[in-house]
């Protein structure tokens, strides 16, 4: 392969696509009228490339109407689901059930200091009946001892 | 008469249906065939295209109309397409299809059952030797490629749309064709 070859070579991808133009696409097809082995490369790549693009798919109108009633299907089911497809993000489930302990773990920090309260109070309250009986007792002794005096 | 797409769009963010309809049937070809392009297997390719138009409609807000539609529906395909790649180590058609259709409808089908390709044995040889040769570019050989061949875009108007030089996209497209030819072994006349 000369030097003008490998020149060649660099803008082949363009000659097949025929994006060549003008006087550099004339000089290309001189060379490749006079160079049986890059005339061999375009000749093959024209090839693969028309064998690629003769895969492209068509089907019956049947079969694409098939496929627009599914998208319409799918697009209506979106619209009624909203909140099915809100919970259907993986990061808003994941921030739900975050919030759903959370909420537990609220509620039961708030039984616990609640019953903490109220059992202080019930203790305190305790504690004053306690004194208020030992007061009225000692009321009574002293009101005892007094009579005693007097009589 | 074929309606313009900016027409279309516009009755489908006024929430008419039949511009949803229209639309889809005017580029739904088109869009089969380039994630047919990018995947190679036509069952992927159904899923894929619906997607994209489902997700197109959904998010038509979107679409401000700074760049042609036909631009915004190649980004829409490209995002597709990678959506499709992160989750098809668990791809499971059957999901897909019920999410599609819907739980009571029972429309399964495979896409090989519904296109009839007659050609000789060696034209399909070459086909089936292409397809695993395109399994082994990289994405960005692989949907330049497509691009080119599917779209026909010119190879400026790739480079614009992949944000690359042009001298990236004929050096993709070069590697493309050479990995191809080099799957081929003496298949084409070279």
């Amino acid at each position: 392969m000369d030097e003008k070859c490998r020149k060649i070579k660099e803008s082949i991808t363009e000659y097949v696509y025929n994006e060549l133009q003008g006087e550099l696409k004339s000089e290309f097809e001189a060379h490749l009228n006079s160079c049986p082995e890059c005339r061999q490369e375009a000749e093959q790549q024209k090839q693969i490339l028309s064998a690629y693009q003769s895969m492209k798919v068509d089907f019956s109108e049947d079969v694409w109407l098939v496929q627009r009633q599914n998208i319409i299907k799918k697009l209506e089911a979106g619209k009624k689901g909203i909140l099915q497809t809100i919970f259907s993000n993986m990061l808003v489930r994941r921030l739900s059930y975050a919030m759903i302990v959370m909420i537990f773990i609220g509620i039961s920090t708030f039984a616990y200091v609640r019953h903490m309260l109220i059992e202080k109070e019930i203790v305190k309250n305790l504690d004053m009946y306690q004194n208020m009986d030992v007061i009225e007792q000692l009321d009574i002794l002293e009101h005892i001892a007094d009579n005693g005096d007097n009589s | 008469m074929e309606r313009e797409d900016k027409d279309l769009i516009n009755d489908i963010k006024q929430g008419k249906k039949e511009a949803i309809d229209e639309i889809i049937k005017k580029h739904q070809k088109r869009v089969y065939n380039i994630a047919y392009g990018l995947v190679m297997d036509y069952d992927k390719a159904w899923d894929i295209s619906q997607e994209v138009f489902v997700k197109l409609v959904r998010n038509i807000g979107q679409f401000r109309e700074e760049s042609s539609f036909t631009t915004y529906l190649y980004r829409v395909v490209m995002n597709a397409f990678y959506d499709f790649k992160r989750r098809d180590k668990h791809y499971d058609r059957s999901i897909l299809l019920s999410e599609t259709t819907g739980e009571n409808d029972n429309v399964k089908f495979e896409i090989k059952d519904v296109i009839n390709i007659e050609e000789d044995s060696e034209k399909k040889f070459l086909k089936d030797d292409i397809k695993k040769a395109m399994t082994e570019l990289t994405d960005i050989q692989r949907q330049v490629f497509v691009m080119k061949n599917m779209e026909g875009l010119a190879i400026k108007e790739i480079a614009e749309f992949f944000h690359l030089a042009d001298g990236t996209v004929k050096s993709h497209l070069n590697r493309a064709i050479e990995k191809i030819k080099a799957k081929l072994k003496g298949r084409t006349n070279g």
